[in-house]
């Protein structure tokens, strides 16, 4: 069993290799594609036998990559993400199958995006800084090849911010594993935190971890880059950037506020009322972003660092019921967002526009999807019965309980402004006069439907089913962080 | 009292929800088919919503719970006051699609009107049997969105613009509500229909701040003065069949949820020492109420197009309903009469207000018109629309025998009822507004009276024909509502109002009197002659000094306050984006050159 991570992690990254260095011909590549990502899902699945009836399971390797070793922590919250960023991942690889045929190096792009899923799953199966620091890196370079995938100049200016902003969050990061080492020993990641000390060193290490996770969460000020990068890479990775690895940093972040300081000392110091600082001001200023974007991709990216905003609150209140709602939060935009993409992806793809204005009148051309985007930007306004409406009522509860009601109200605040910027595109595309000549435009192959039409209905399932899987895992998760029990 | 496990409840807000669904599909087989399933829903929600009421009259409270919701619950409860107002909600809505068979017949988008129109009823039938507040605003949530395919159903660019500020209102007033559930959910555990507020204060909330987020929450919705600008512009934007429905139901989800919070959850014990603050409370309401109506009616005077007028004389009675129930409100146990008043009055208005709405749509679907300047002379060529238009009238201007008559004089009585006991002046000078504002009403509604069906035809009128079949029973019906509130008073007042009364404790000598409400009297019988006199007054001196009377365009809460904001938040968004775009300009200049 304990070779499960390995399995998980580096079939991915060889068949990504393989794609490229094999040139298989279109089909059997896509096939192949398919079978990895697939393969990769179950054997995700399997990792909920090993974590059956324990909290954690560690496993390490010392033996590699001395003299740390590569080790791997299996805990509630790494298995739910590692089975939200899978589950994501096979969607949007049934999608970009016929969204990515008509560009040049398609190899590359297949081969890219499974080295980036293998990497992203290592990141969040490390089970210590070290190895987390090292997935963390890979999933970062790898996606670059995925923004500039286009390799036009706008493209190649975002990946270059994206790739300096990566590098020097990459080295704030090294900077606080290196401090942690140096005042510790150790790099383990340990429920309940191994480290509360008071000390200069100890709060550089802080910073250094928020400028490395909260750069590729998306937090503001260390958000350019994202509104960049994200709108220029084809859409299925964009969705993948936005849906799943944003998602990264805001993992990290829960690692180090969880495992590896104590998250009572962060409180008792007031460190992290940085975090909190910043998160209210992403959610307020990528809203507000968002607003004035007019290019459907952008408004979205920026739509993402809001969102990010929401998830760092969560953790930043250091509260169990608003840690459900982080959790579940993680989960819901991850749905919604990627859904947003793949739809947008597809209008852009069949229309050849990019603005928001352009796309008067086509909802009544391409319905299904339409409907989707309408869900999940119902969802991210927060409108009951979506899945984010759960999320924002967990959320602003949690403030509630930590005596924090301005939160309450920044979540508050940020839904009306989602509203002002996601239904405008909705009205837009069904009820207004279509501009241009949209006549031969209809609904994408099922291909490219069928993915976006189950993560449409995914915004409204885990919000009314009568088992809600999503919302008992989040509350595992939030127990299990908090050091509560295993109350599934 | 017995509280009852029922399944009704869900099956009465599920059926057009799903229903609606069931439209759609059908449509594939031809309008007539559609339409067929759309009128078969609504009766049949309407024969469970009286099903359900029965059950409730027999004494019992029905309950039903989906405790997996959101890890919440999502609860219904169905008292007297839920059911009875479903079924009139049930009842109209049924008229509405009768209705719309003829009158969408030529219209665009059919099959989207009639699913929007079904789901809509699902969503506002589930706002009034919602048990708690947080499956409240679900339904509210649902009912705002839905509502929305209603308004903009035209595509119009003035109906988008008219949804667009419907939607963000509507959005607002919702994030307002939810505000305030977050604090009950907070310091109280749940949001049952339950007295929190003594809760609320001895947790540290400033009561006053609580009132504001109530206020504006279900304000939105109500057409409450000054947050009602979105609603002369969406309700007569939309078809007439959706036009009543907007207008006679879904805003008294507005007033509904004023009712649940100022009688049940912000409602103090009398020997508390919170009781000023309910007192406080109520005599505000009765202010916003009086300046809503007196806003609303004077407004409905200076406009010409029909709908226009409808839709102000709404903002205007939902101010009388505010007026009563805050006398109600401030009253406490002594207040039964005036929730009696508001009670009343929602009812009535839901009848006459869709009755109103319906005529003019019937109107419209002849003509093409509905500018009173360019209407007149159809006395002749619609004989009956004209009777009917009597009907209504008579109704909304409250004419011995007519249902309008019976809680204006309800309302009437309860402030000078809260005048005796409090002795505040102030209490005099409302019921003045009140008397003038009856005066402005008949006013307003004599006015599209002669200028549609009486004077000179405009245009030749010759082609037109009168009501249809169809529309001449569905106005038949409503003829006989009318009269049978208005002929029964007591007997209706016994039914519907005095049940009601089980939602907070009122003092049995107020009870008492409202079994004996004098309607015939003689002095009660002179505030419709009054009212007339202040009608013919005012439509003289509008005949006459009209054209030098022009208000001007500055002088309405739109401009003078909305503008502003949003030019201010846009203005403040564009300085941000500028900034940021300098700031990228200097990286993209560095990139240059690297």
């Amino acid at each position: 069993m304990s070779i499960l991570p390995f399995l998980i992690i580096f079939i991915p990254i060889i068949g990504g290799l393989l794609t490229m260095a094999l040139k298989l011909e279109d089909k059997t590549r896509d096939y192949f594609v398919l079978a990895v990502t697939v393969i990769t899902e179950f054997l995700v699945l399997f990792l909920y036998t090993i974590l059956k009836d324990s909290t954690v399971v560690v496993l390490e390797y010392s033996r590699m990559l001395p003299p740390f070793g590569i080790s791997f922590r299996i805990d509630w919250l790494s298995v739910v993400l590692v089975t939200i960023a899978s589950t994501i991942w096979l969607l949007v690889t049934i999608y970009s199958f016929d969204y990515i045929k008509p560009s040049k190096n398609i190899n590359r792009y297949h081969g890219f995006t499974l080295i980036t899923l293998g990497a992203t799953l290592g990141t969040l199966l490390a089970g210590d800084l070290v190895s987390l620091f090292l997935f963390f890196e890979l999933m970062s370079f790898a996606s670059y090849v995925l923004v500039i995938h286009e390799g036009d100049p706008q493209a190649m200016r975002a990946g270059f911010l994206y790739l300096i902003m990566t590098i020097g969050g990459g080295l704030a990061f090294l900077f606080g594993v290196m401090a942690v080492y140096q005042m510790t020993g150790t790099v383990s990641f340990t429920a309940g935190g191994f480290l509360a000390s008071d000390s200069a060193l100890s709060l550089g290490a802080f910073f250094g971890f928020l400028i490395g996770f909260g750069m590729k969460a998306g937090m503001f000020p260390l958000h350019v880059w994202l509104p960049e990068a994200h709108p220029v890479a084809p859409s299925p990775s964009s969705a993948l950037l936005s849906g799943v690895m944003l998602k990264i940093g805001a993992f990290g972040l829960l690692r180090i506020i969880f495992n590896v300081y104590q998250f009572q000392f962060l409180k008792e110091v007031g460190w992290i009322n940085y975090l909190l600082i910043a998160a209210i001001l992403t959610i307020l200023l990528g809203s507000v972003f968002a607003i004035m974007q007019t290019n459907l991709k952008r408004r979205l990216a920026y739509s993402s660092v809001a969102q990010m905003g929401y998830i760092l609150l969560g953790m930043a209140l250091l509260s169990e019921q608003a840690l459900v709602g982080d959790v579940f939060h993680i989960f819901t935009h991850a749905i919604m967002k990627s859904c947003l993409f793949l739809v947008s992806g597809s209008m852009i793809l069949l229309t050849g526009k990019t603005e928001i204005e352009d796309f008067k009148g086509i909802g009544k051309r391409m319905p299904i999807s339409m409907a989707c985007f309408t869900m999940a930007s119902l969802s991210m306004i927060g409108i009951p019965p979506f899945n984010g409406f759960l999320s924002k009522w967990l959320l602003g509860l949690g403030a509630l309980e930590v005596n924090q009601p301005l939160s309450a109200i920044v979540l508050l605040v940020s839904s009306l402004l989602n509203a002002v910027y996601y239904l405008p595109i909705v009205i837009n595309a069904f009820f207004k006069q279509e501009e241009h000549d949209f006549s031969n435009i209809t609904d994408p192959s099922p291909k490219m439907l069928i993915p976006v039409v189950v993560l449409a209905i995914a915004t409204v399932f885990f919000d009314i089913i009568p088992v809600n899987v999503l919302l008992n895992l989040s509350e595992v998760t939030a127990a299990t962080l908090f050091g509560g029990g295993l109350g599934l | 009292m017995v509280t009852q496990s029922s399944l009704l409840p869900l099956v009465v807000v599920g059926l057009p929800l799903i229903g609606s669904g069931v439209v759609a599909y059908s449509a594939r087989w031809g309008s007539r088919v559609r339409a067929g399933v759309a009128n078969l829903i609504s009766l049949v929600t309407l024969f469970l919503t009286v099903w359900q009421f029965i059950l409730v009259q027999s004494g019992q409270i029905l309950v039903y719970t989906l405790d997996w919701y959101v890890g919440f619950g999502l609860y219904w409860q169905v008292d007297f006051l839920s059911a009875v107002f479903v079924v009139i909600v049930a009842l109209v809505w049924f008229l509405s699609t009768l209705f719309a068979v003829e009158y969408m017949a030529h219209e665009q988008q059919q099959t989207r009107f009639f699913v929007a129109s079904i789901f809509t009823l699902g969503s506002t039938l589930g706002v009034f049997l919602a048990g708690d507040l947080l499956s409240f605003f679900l339904f509210f949530e649902l009912m705002t969105f839905a509502a929305y395919l209603l308004v903009i159903h035209e595509e119009s660019p003035e109906a988008l613009k008219a949804g667009n500020v419907y939607l963000f209102m509507s959005v607002i007033g919702g994030l307002f509500l939810l505000g305030s559930m977050f604090f009950i959910q907070h310091i109280v555990g749940n949001t049952a229909f339950a007295p929190v507020l003594e809760q609320l204060v001895a947790a540290g909330l400033n009561p006053w701040w609580l009132f504001v987020v109530v206020i504006l929450g279900f304000g939105v919705k109500a057409g409450m003065l000054p947050l009602h600008i979105w609603l002369p512009k969406a309700h007569p934007v939309a078809p007439a069949p959706a036009s009543a429905l907007l207008s006679a139901l879904m805003i008294k989800t507005g007033a509904y949820g004023f009712l649940r919070f100022f009688y049940v959850l912000f409602s103090v014990a009398p020997g508390s020492e919170l009781f000023y603050l309910q007192e406080a409370f109520g005599y505000m309401i009765i202010w916003i109420g009086a300046i809503t109506m007196l806003g609303g009616a004077l407004m409905a005077l200076i406009h010409t197009p029909m709908k226009r007028i409808l839709a102000y004389s709404s903002i205007s009675q939902m101010g009388y309903i505010l007026f009563s129930m805050g006398v109600g409100v401030m009253l406490g146990p002594d207040g039964a009469w005036g929730f009696a008043g508001a009670w009343m009055h929602m009812i009535n208005h839901a009848f006459f207000k869709s009755f109103l709405f319906f005529l003019a749509g019937s109107v419209y679907l002849q003509t093409g018109e509905l500018d009173l300047d360019r209407l007149g002379g159809l006395r002749k060529q619609m004989p009956v629309a004209f009777l009917f238009f009597l009907v209504a009238a008579a109704g909304i201007t409250g004419v011995p025998g007519f249902n309008g008559y019976v809680s204006k004089i309800m309302i009437h009585d309860a402030i000078l009822h809260a005048f005796e006991l409090k002795g505040w002046a102030s209490l005099l000078w409302l019921e003045r507004v009140f008397v003038f504002t009856g005066g402005l009403t008949a006013a307003y509604i004599s006015k599209i009276w002669i200028k549609t069906f009486l004077g000179k035809p405009q245009q030749d009128w010759s082609h037109i024909r009168d009501l249809s079949l169809g529309h001449r029973v569905v106005f038949g019906v409503y003829t006989l509502i009318l009269l049978s509130i208005g002929l029964g008073a007591q007997a209706q007042v016994n039914q519907l109002v005095l049940p009601a009364l089980g939602i907070t404790s009122f003092n049995p000598v107020d009870v008492h009197y409202l079994q004996h409400i004098p309607f015939w009297d003689s002095h009660e019988l002179q505030g419709p002659l009054i009212s007339y006199a202040i009608a013919g007054a005012t439509l003289l001196v509008q005949f006459l000094f009209g054209p030098y009377l022009n208000v001007p365009r500055w002088l309405s809460v739109e401009v003078l306050v909305y503008r502003p904001l949003y030019r201010g938040a846009k203005g403040f968004f564009q300085l941000l984006d500028t900034i940021a775009l300098k700031l990228q300009r200097c990286f993209d200049r560095r990139h240059n050159r690297a």
